[in-house]
């Protein structure tokens, strides 16, 4: 069988045609290969021609630009060699200068670790004496002194680097050589950990230049809409982007599969998702499935070996479920397993996403979108990892993102419009990363500008003030008692933290508004896939015991939320309406929460808990007197109307904002409070703001184009959970109006723009009946 | 544009951020078996008599200046000035002489080449108490001789590496070895810090020996524009001594320093010779004692007890105290607390030396 049959099932087979959505082939693209001017020192070439490789265009760029001493972002398709692009030349400085390092940096361990030995591999095969290791909280303290002095190429993570920095005199040879920083999966680096990364590095480069230093930076990372923008926020300098690709490609056939084309709501997805898995698997396909959760990965794994068993009489061992936290040799007899055929299917979560290569792949199936296009093309990608033909499927879920996705195929395979999001100025983010700084070589307004923005003189005032910094001559020190680093952790913001405690082992840590929306006394919390009910909330120590749990219902909490302007920092006109940007006071007030079978409510329970305020920054627009008059005299509710645009708009914003649904929220009212005025407003959900909501502000007409597209053409009457009903909404989804919010959505457009610039769905008919 | 206001609020979040945690842990009802082996642990009457300790002495030392509390002088250097307060401190044990070390040195026969402690024993059995009396010794002749001639002639750094080569820092002879150098050489160091490292040292604590009396000189921090000339002090002081004495000092006050001169952009290198009585104590009386803090130590080896004394670990919330409220009392249990552990480092090393104690 081919992937030509697989596809045929899906445009011919009765079974599958009516919820095939669309079917886009991707073409084949043969390699570009290009030699270098000036050749690579001989040990290195020698190790190339040894393995039989050739350099691709993008290598070559990358190897020049590292060779010019440019900072670059490398942003080629999975499996395009981009380690080796900028290994080699960067092998080829330290061979040049026998004192000169490299830091390597990865987001996980189990990344260091696989890149680890690529490069005792190169090491070995070269002869270049490079002593490469990994520095990170598993290293034993009595090998540390010896690599710090004796390695040439050390691999971390940030939260390692960032105990580290205050050791820097430990370190000093090593950061006074560092010719190189790289900053791999540098799409990682989003939102509060990507900023607070942002912070890490300039901390980084601020001591390299305190030893007269400047690293490089080199990123890599996956397909963003500003690669250039995005690199240069996170290293603190203007680095170019290499983009064009030389690596080749097979031809990739992609189908949307949509389980509710026809309105039948009672399919499920995860079932969906199998039947395909084993239709692939039964066509003698190699496929991999992915699921977005650990339960999901075990409950289609357990259908389909049922399913082989009864109905196709075939050995259940076919398929295997694949889990976080394999070790490298279960690892490796999946993959042979696979490739001898004795395995043909794999179900797994997000965990085989990134970085780790089962190879030999058929093809992909995606159970849901996966949130981000990004992971769509990384998931992808797995499959057809050599030049052959492959297929990927995404199974849609009845959410927006994929119903839109499944009505508009158009927008799915256009160019990338997501832009991954690092704010420099989040006061909690710069506050801790300064006071940080300040723990490892004083502090200078004016000069540390170029590390911490022009609001550096002020954020020594404000911390000087609580006696956390002091005023020397060298500059502001640090003052205070705890250790810094520890006060300012990676991947929160330095608010109040609540730990989410199960058996003594802590889960994650939360802020207090989430925490108050999602771990009440009663809550169901849900933990990479796993149910947790929440026993106890400690308000005084800040702790949440939880206990696993297999209930069959799920809570809601009911939430008010209170809005005030605080200040607008900037405005302009989107069609007859005006928008605004700027610093708002959020007041969330959780009074009660739901107990939930399905969609059907078994109990409200009341909740004590006091309400929460933060400042974060926010859009928001109001809808125009004429828009207004437009909906009276339809008939229609106007709170309905915005009410469904806010939801609309959180919907649709992480396609052009990275980022997840829960990390916004929205506020619409027909009378706003203070100015009476018909508003809707979305904000960060994070104090302070990350940077999400100024970035839709800027990017605003192709998120409302996205949202008016969502909503008018879903084909519901009233509104359902795939355009304007709000899954985390405190009001129970009401009141809702879709007619209004369509008008309100188009008065936002550019006038006479509103309905030319994408064309109504197609129907699923016209594509599978295209070989009748 | 964020406004200053914000900034305020977020900056008061992290002080709470501090002030609700402490870098110790308040042990509850004072029970030994929670008391973990780090350390950095307060029992719970302690906690709360220091607290007490706080207020008192803030009630009687309010409105006035450090200068008024310390008798002490501002010192000016090319950095800044800093505040030094001295202490003279009779003690009446005499300072070993150094041919009485040296003779002591050559009762060790496991100093000459090829003998080890079995054979030492062997010797000693036969009558031969000191290595002057292996010189006729037909197989350890020539190692004795060479032996002598190191101990009775060399030059105080080389006998000290010599006895290192074959014994441990903290054996009782590296310790006794030090004795060589005579009572001018030893610095008594100690420092309070804000807390283990990467956060500044608030007050250096050095004493030297003269005559009879022990002088603890102290560089206090009135405000932390002042660390850097107490530093720099500090580290004038060291340079003049060969040999540094401290409590733990290998583990926490020197690498601090290094890393506090770092900070400046400075550089320092290890003393030449470090004693460090933490190991040569844990030696002595470790297997007998719960802990090997300098308290638990003085107490069973000195018999001193401090009624009124500062926790160590509470330092930081004192001197934060201080810094926020500008009150100087805070500063005198710190202040004192510092200056007897100075003091006893002295005693604990003339304790090893002669055996003798005040």
């Amino acid at each position: 069988m081919t992937i030509g049959d697989v596809v045929a099932t899906f445009e011919h087979d009765p079974e599958y045609c009516r919820q095939t959505a669309y079917i886009e082939t991707i073409p084949a693209r043969d390699a570009i290969y290009r030699k270098l001017i000036k050749p690579l020192p001989f040990p290195l070439e020698a190790f190339l021609s040894s393995r039989g490789l050739s350099l691709y265009t993008h290598q070559c760029d990358a190897i020049e630009s590292i060779r010019n001493r440019r900072d670059l972002i490398l942003t080629t398709a999975t499996a395009s060699g981009k380690t080796l692009a900028f290994t080699l030349p960067i092998i080829e400085h330290l061979i040049n200068d026998p004192s000169a390092t490299a830091l390597y940096l990865y987001p996980t361990k189990a990344l260091s670790n696989d890149q680890l030995k690529t490069l005792q591999d190169i090491e070995k095969n070269t002869g270049v004496t490079l002593n490469p290791a990994i520095y990170d909280g598993d290293t034993p303290a009595g090998r540390r002194p010896l690599i710090r002095s004796g390695s040439r190429i050390i691999l971390s993570n940030p939260y390692e680097l960032h105990h580290i920095l205050p050791w820097h005199h430990q370190w000093s040879g090593f950061f006074k050589n560092l010719a190189f920083v790289v900053i791999d999966e540098a799409h990682q680096y989003r939102g509060v950990f990507g900023s607070n990364m942002a912070f890490v590095i300039r901390r980084l480069r601020r001591i390299c230049a305190h030893h007269g230093n400047d690293p490089l930076v080199v990123l890599s990372s996956a397909t963003i809409a500003n690669p250039e923008d995005f690199a240069s926020r996170l290293a603190g300098k203007s680095v170019t982007c290499i983009s064009s690709d030389g690596s080749p490609r097979g031809t990739k056939r992609f189908v949307l599969y949509n389980p509710f084309q026809d309105g039948d709501l009672s399919r499920a997805t995860s079932r969906e998702s199998g039947k395909i898995l084993r239709m692939c698997m039964n066509n003698d396909m190699r496929m991999l499935c992915f699921s977005g959760s650990r339960k999901l990965t075990e409950l289609i794994t357990l259908r389909v070996r049922d399913d082989l068993i009864r109905k196709d009489n075939a050995d259940p061992a076919l398929v295997s479920a694949y889990r976080a936290g394999y070790l490298p040799e279960e690892r490796r007899d999946i993959e042979n397993r696979m490739k001898r055929g004795l395995l043909r299917g794999i179900v797994s979560t997000n965990a085989l996403e990134v970085g780790i290569d089962v190879g030999c792949l058929d093809g992909v199936i995606m159970t849901g979108f996966p949130g981000t296009m990004m992971s769509i093309w990384q998931q992808a990608g797995r499959a057809g990892r050599t030049p052959a033909e492959s297929v990927a499927i995404l199974v849609a879920n009845q959410d927006p993102l994929d119903q839109y996705f499944m009505n508009h195929p158009d927008r799915f395979f256009q160019s990338c419009h997501e832009h991954a999001i690092i704010d420099l100025n989040n006061p909690y983010i710069l506050s801790g990363q300064v006071l940080c700084a300040a723990a490892e070589l004083p502090v200078i307004p004016g000069t540390d500008d170029i590390f911490f923005g022009n609001d550096l003189t002020r954020v020594l005032s404000s911390l000087s003030g609580e006696h956390l910094l002091s005023v020397t001559r060298r500059g502001y020190i640090y003052s205070g008692s705890r250790r810094p680093v520890e006060l300012a952790s990676l991947g929160a913001l330095s608010t109040i933290t609540f730990r989410v405690i199960c058996n003594g082992e802590t889960l994650e840590t939360m802020d207090q508004a989430q925490a108050f929306r999602e771990a009440h006394e009663g809550a169901i919390l849900y933990h990479q896939g796993e149910k947790f009910l929440v026993r106890v909330m400690d308000l005084n120590i800040h702790v949440i015991r939880v206990e696993r749990t297999d209930v069959d219902y799920h809570t809601k909490p009911n939430r008010s939320v209170d809005v005030r302007i605080v200040s607008e920092e900037k405005n302009r006109m989107v069609g007859n309406s005006r928008l605004s940007y700027g610093e708002v006071s959020v007041t969330e007030h959780c009074t009660s929460y739901r107990v939930m079978r399905y969609d059907s409510i078994l109990s409200i329970e009341p909740l004590t808990l006091p309400p929460v305020t933060f400042n974060t920054r926010a859009l928001w627009f109001v809808a125009s007197p004429e828009t207004c008059t437009a909906i009276e005299h339809g008939g229609l509710d106007l709170a309905g109307g915005l009410h469904g645009a806010e939801h609309a708009l959180i919907a649709v914003m992480p396609f052009h904002v990275m980022c997840d649904r829960r990390d916004i929220g929205g506020f619409s009212s027909p009378a706003f409070p203070g100015s009476g005025e018909p508003t809707v407003l979305i904000y960060d959900g994070y104090p302070g703001g990350i940077g999400l909501a100024e970035s839709a502000f800027t990017n605003f007409e192709e998120v409302v184009t996205m949202t008016t597209g969502l909503v008018r053409d879903c084909r519901c009457e009233e509104g359902c959970p795939s355009c304007i009903y709000s899954p985390k909404c405190g009001n129970d989804n009401q009141p809702l109006d879709k007619q209004a919010s369509v008008l309100l959505l188009e008065s936002l457009h550019e006038s006479g723009s509103k309905r030319t610039q994408y064309p109504p769905p197609r129907g699923a008919c016209s594509i599978s009946g295209e070989g009748n | 544009m964020i406004s200053n206001t914000s900034y305020d609020t977020v900056c008061r979040q992290w002080r709470s951020k501090i002030n609700e945690s402490h870098d110790f842990q308040v042990i509850r009802n004072d029970s030994v078996f929670r008391a973990g082996f780090s350390g950095a642990s307060v029992f719970d009457s302690e906690f709360r008599k220091a607290s007490h300790l706080k207020t008192v002495y803030m009630n009687r030392y309010a409105g006035m200046a450090v200068e008024e509390v310390f008798d002490g002088r501002t010192k000016y250097t090319p950095d800044g000035e800093c505040f030094e307060i001295t202490t003279p401190t009779d003690i009446r044990i005499s300072p070993p002489d150094p041919d009485l070390v040296r003779k002591r040195i050559l009762e060790d026969l496991t100093l000459v080449r090829g003998i080890g402690p079995v054979t030492a024993i062997g010797l000693r059995k036969k009558g031969h108490r000191t290595i002057h009396d292996l010189v006729s010794h037909r197989r350890f002749r020539n190692g004795a001789k060479e032996c002598i001639t190191r101990v009775l002639e060399g030059k105080p750094d080389e006998i000290v590496s010599f006895i290192e080569r074959r014994h441990s820092p903290s054996h009782p002879l590296s310790v006794l070895a030090s004795g060589i150098y005579g009572c001018n050489s030893y610095l008594f160091l100690d420092l309070e810090t804000m807390g283990f490292f990467s956060r500044p040292v608030i007050l250096f604590g050095i004493a030297a020996l003269e005559d009879h009396r022990v002088i603890v000189r102290q560089f206090l921090v009135r405000d932390m524009e002042e660390e850097l000339p107490a530093l720099e002090l500090t580290l004038q002081n060291l340079r003049e001594k060969p040999v540094v004495i401290s409590y733990n000092g290998k583990a926490f006050d020197i690498p601090y320093l290094i890393s506090r001169s770092a900070f400046y952009g400075g550089m320092m290198d290890r003393p030449r010779h470090h004693i460090d009585l933490l190991h040569a104590s844990r030696r002595n009386a470790g297997h007998l004692l719960q802990d090997c803090r300098l308290g638990t130590i003085e107490k069973h080896l000195l018999g001193i007890s401090r009624s009124s004394d500062l926790p160590g670990s509470m330092v930081p919330e004192f001197y934060e105290t201080y810094l926020q409220t500008g009150n100087p009392g805070p500063l005198v249990p710190i202040v004192e607390h510092n200056q007897k552990d100075v003091t006893s480092l002295a005693k604990l090393l003339f304790l090893f030396l002669t055996g003798e104690q005040e």
